[in-house]
């Protein structure tokens, strides 16, 4: 479904992506971990086209999409959930959701993703008209996937959705990416807490130093003495 | 004394009405571009100018409310255009963007001054709605004004309707509160950035065919006043903030008829009201009465 | 604290320093230039010429100390100032009344209206400084309309002149070659302080501020000083210009010394030379006065039914150029315009 080839991206002189290779099946749910200024950020940020990337090219469905602005790759079919939230702050939660479905142009559409994504979160229903900034932080981390998922994407970027949560939320936030995936939406994740992420995923991807470094499924990776001792501290 | 109550309190809130009008378009664009457009006082210098042009030419006679349509549909044009090939490949720089909008209203100026009637005082008054006035208190209320003091009431509560409830008005808020984010909606937010711009234009031409009538064109000049106190206006409500826009106009209409009826050397004073207003608010409240963000 | 080992090394080098200077393109180009401009004078004893030409070159040199003064402030320190005539104006103003109603010697004037504008610049940059970017573009044009407004119309302007102004000053000097000579001199005096100051340490910090405000601050550097300094500074320089320009023309009056257009030019003059460069500056004066009286030679052309005047014009041709060279060449044309005939020279001596 998404096809990465050997991108590089540059910020100024420093290298944050080097040769990076990716490739996304339909219906799968992949998820990218690695420490903190790896390069996981702006590998999304490169797909969904908040940067450009200097070198390499992106297919998604058999398109390339590397060269297009990122109002353009939504209407595509990738929703990108950016790192910390990033939402609508002045709004209510109903219109940022009405935001998030601002590609879709059919009422029935738009009522049917908004049943579903208040049936995912209920508690957003509950405050569909309070201010998004008012919101507790777990509140409004629902609200940054919910908003993502209103345009009914075909691949859906979460960028560390557990940022600055409770277990106890981060918890529940991960049910609910299973449940995104049972339903069929292709999934990116890109998370630092690598044991939540290896329990949902089904491919994984070791990025360090804008290089991925490893790759495959947790049970290959849950051999790899390297991965046991810094990502899952065993 | 009651009259010169009475003339502080009606010219006061004319000022108020017009520079609502005025500086709310020009609020809205700082906001959601962070554009600095100093050419918004030459969009409603230009507006006068063009109602005028068209009245006096001949195909127009028996049709002046086609000029204003045309004039209201080329001052949008031209706010487009100065988007589109302007602002909108400069928008990186800031420095670079204010200096082709300074640039521009000088342009606009110029080409004002060398027509025709560039050097005269001229009046549009066949398009004043109402003649006439009532004596109030001993005061003489223009009907015109009233009639612009309500409409501009009126447009207020339209475009903040506008944007807090049609999707268009939802997509400039969004834009304004995070454009990176507004991109992953799918927004435009070039084209977003295009519509703010063309709407503020048809604003200040809103305010300047309702309020030229009744006054006079008075020189291609005019403009820079009218952008510095909406600048004044925007500073003391707060950047982007449109209920500050709204409120700043009145206080500075308030206190510049304040000014002019109550101090002695009055009009003269007056003329400092605006600078006075902007380094107070600066000094102490740098983001405005209603404003959130600090002056970037 | 003024280290006087450091002074006494730096003027032993100086005439080292000097000789490599000559040398380089620059170098020996401006030298070429200021030679032309120093000969001039004794090119024609024709009256005509040194009437037309050597005021207009005097003109060109008053308006290369104004357009260097802020390129200073908004080129090399970030600082965007669109009322420049402010000081330009003041100091024109002063000095006019120094010597019509005062009887102050001209010398004096001069430099007490510089002092005035030097304070104008802290006083009007103190409250201004808390606005950053376009912002402080758009205070400091307000300040200049304000002040124009002040003196054009309304009970004050009877205290201050009135539209008329001040009129019948006596000149700078007694002939037009003398006027020459003096601002040939402070031109060149203006642009050596301004150029030396650009790349010294202070000139440093004022780049690293334009470039990194929050960075600069950061790191230690009172940011608001610096502003404050070169604002004094720039404000300096544009009163100069400002006094030696009301000699100039004998006469001061609310639009010719106060005027948005002033401020205009000054841009003008700066963005046509390059931004930050200084020394473009006095290339994009030149030009521009070539271009305006050029312009205003050209006059009436008809093409076809349509007569163009284009000495009516000027200004919106100007402007026209204003907008194209910041649309399209941000850096400027004439500075650019050198640097690829360096590369040529260079080619050409196989270096």
């Amino acid at each position: 479904m998404l096809e990465i080839k050997k991108i590089y991206h540059y910020y100024g002189k420093a290298k944050a992506l080097e040769e990076i290779s990716l490739k996304i099946e339909e219906k799968a749910l992949d998820a990218v971990i690695g420490p903190n200024g790896a390069g996981k950020s702006t590998l999304l940020r490169v797909i969904s086209g908040l940067e450009e990337p200097d070198r390499g090219k992106i297919e998604f469905l058999g398109e390339r999409i590397d060269k297009l602005k990122a109002h353009k790759i939504t209407k595509k079919g990738i929703s990108h959930c950016p790192e910390r939230r990033r939402l609508f702050f002045d709004m209510s939660v109903a219109d940022n959701l009405k935001m998030g479905a601002y590609p879709v142009k059919n009422k029935e559409v738009y009522k049917a993703m908004k049943n579903f994504v208040y049936e995912l979160f209920p508690r957003l229903n509950e405050r569909r008209k309070q201010r998004a900034g008012t919101l507790s932080g777990g509140e409004q981390q629902m609200l940054a996937i919910a908003r993502a998922l209103m345009s009914k994407p075909k691949l859906l970027l979460l960028d560390e959705p557990s940022l600055g949560l409770a277990p106890k939320i981060k918890k529940r936030i991960f049910d609910v990416i299973e449940k995104i995936k049972q339903e069929g939406t292709t999934t990116l994740l890109v998370e630092q807490d690598a044991v939540l992420a290896m329990d949902i995923a089904e491919n994984i991807h070791l990025l360090e130093e804008g290089k991925i470094e490893m790759r495959g499924t947790k049970k290959e990776l849950e051999k790899e003495p390297r991965i046991k001792q810094v990502y899952l501290g065993i | 004394m009651i009259v010169d109550i009475m003339n502080m309190l009606f010219n006061g809130t004319l000022t108020g009405a017009v520079y609502a009008l005025i500086a709310m378009g020009y609020s809205l664009v700082y906001g959601v571009g962070g554009i600095m457009n100093l050419s918004h006082g030459a969009y409603f210098m230009l507006t006068g100018y063009l109602l005028l042009w068209m009245l006096q030419t001949p195909f127009f006679i028996g049709l002046e409310w086609l000029t204003v349509v045309f004039a209201l549909i080329i001052i949008t044009v031209i706010g487009g255009l100065t988007f589109l090939l302007l602002v909108k490949p400069l928008q990186d720089s800031h420095v670079a963007v204010v200096i082709v909008t300074f640039g521009l209203a000088f342009l606009l100026e110029q080409v004002v001054l060398i027509s025709p009637s560039g050097t005269e005082v001229w009046s549009i008054g066949q398009l004043r709605l109402f003649q006439g006035y009532t004596m109030v208190f001993g005061y003489p209320i223009v009907h015109q004004y009233v009639f612009l003091i309500v409409m501009s009431i009126v447009i207020v509560l339209l475009f903040a309707l506008f944007i807090n409830k049609s999707k268009l008005g939802k997509s400039i808020r969004a834009v304004s509160q995070d454009r990176e984010a507004a991109g992953l909606m799918g927004i435009n937010a070039s084209r977003i950035l295009l519509y703010t711009v063309m709407i503020s234009a048809l604003l200040a031409g809103l305010a300047a065919f309702l309020y030229l009538p009744g006054a006079s064109l008075d020189g291609p000049s005019m403009g820079w006043g009218y952008l510095l106190n909406s600048f004044a206006v925007v500073i003391l409500g707060g950047m982007g903030s449109l209920i500050g826009s709204v409120a700043g106009a009145f206080i500075v209409g308030y206190t510049i008829s304040f000014t002019n009826v109550f101090v002695p050397y009055g009009p003269s004073w007056a003329h400092l009201v605006p600078i006075i207003i902007i380094i107070v608010i600066l000094l102490i409240r740098p983001q405005g009465l209603f404003g959130k963000k600090e002056l970037r | 604290m003024l280290n006087l080992k450091i002074v006494k090394e730096k003027m032993n080098e100086f005439p080292s320093y000097l000789k490599s200077w000559v040398k380089t393109f620059t170098g020996s180009l401006t030298i070429f230039c200021l030679l032309i401009l120093f000969v001039m004078p004794f090119l024609s004893a024709n009256q005509s010429f040194t009437h037309v030409f050597l005021r207009q070159f005097s003109l060109a040199m008053i308006f290369a100390i104004f357009a260097a003064s802020w390129d200073l402030l908004t080129g090399i320190s970030g600082q965007i100032s669109f009322g420049h005539a402010i000081f330009f104006g003041i100091s024109g103003y002063i000095c006019a009344y120094l010597i019509k109603y005062q009887s102050f010697p001209i010398w004096i004037s001069i430099i007490i209206s510089t002092v005035v504008a030097v304070f104008f610049g802290l006083a009007i940059g103190f409250p201004l400084l808390r606005l950053k970017g376009p912002y402080l573009a758009l205070g400091t044009l307000a300040m200049s309309l304000i002040l124009l407004k002040l003196f054009l119309m309304g009970s004050l302007a009877d205290w201050l002149f009135g539209s008329e102004g001040i009129s019948a000053l006596p000149g700078l000097a007694a002939t037009p070659v003398i006027e020459y000579f003096i601002l040939f001199i402070f031109m060149i005096l203006t642009f050596v302080i301004l150029i030396q100051i650009s790349k010294s340490k202070f000139g440093t910090i004022l780049k690293s501020i334009r470039d990194d405000e929050v960075g600069s601050d950061a790191s230690g550097i009172n940011t608001t000083k610096y502003k404050i300094y070169a604002f004094m500074l720039s404000s300096f320089f544009a009163g100069l210009a400002g006094g030696f320009y009301a000699l100039y023309i004998g006469a001061v009056n609310p639009t010719g010394n106060f005027g948005t257009v002033l401020s205009f030019f000054a841009i003008l003059m700066a963005s046509l030379g390059g931004l930050a460069t200084i020394s473009g500056a006095a290339l994009g004066a030149f030009f521009f006065i070539f271009l305006e009286y050029a312009l205003i030679e050209i006059g009436v052309v008809e093409i076809g039914n349509l007569a163009i005047d284009f000495g009516l014009y000027k200004f919106a041709i100007f402007a026209v150029i204003l907008i194209v060279i910041i649309r399209f060449a941000e850096h400027g044309i004439l500075k650019p315009l050198l640097e690829r005939l360096k590369d040529l020279w260079d080619l050409l001596l196989g270096r």
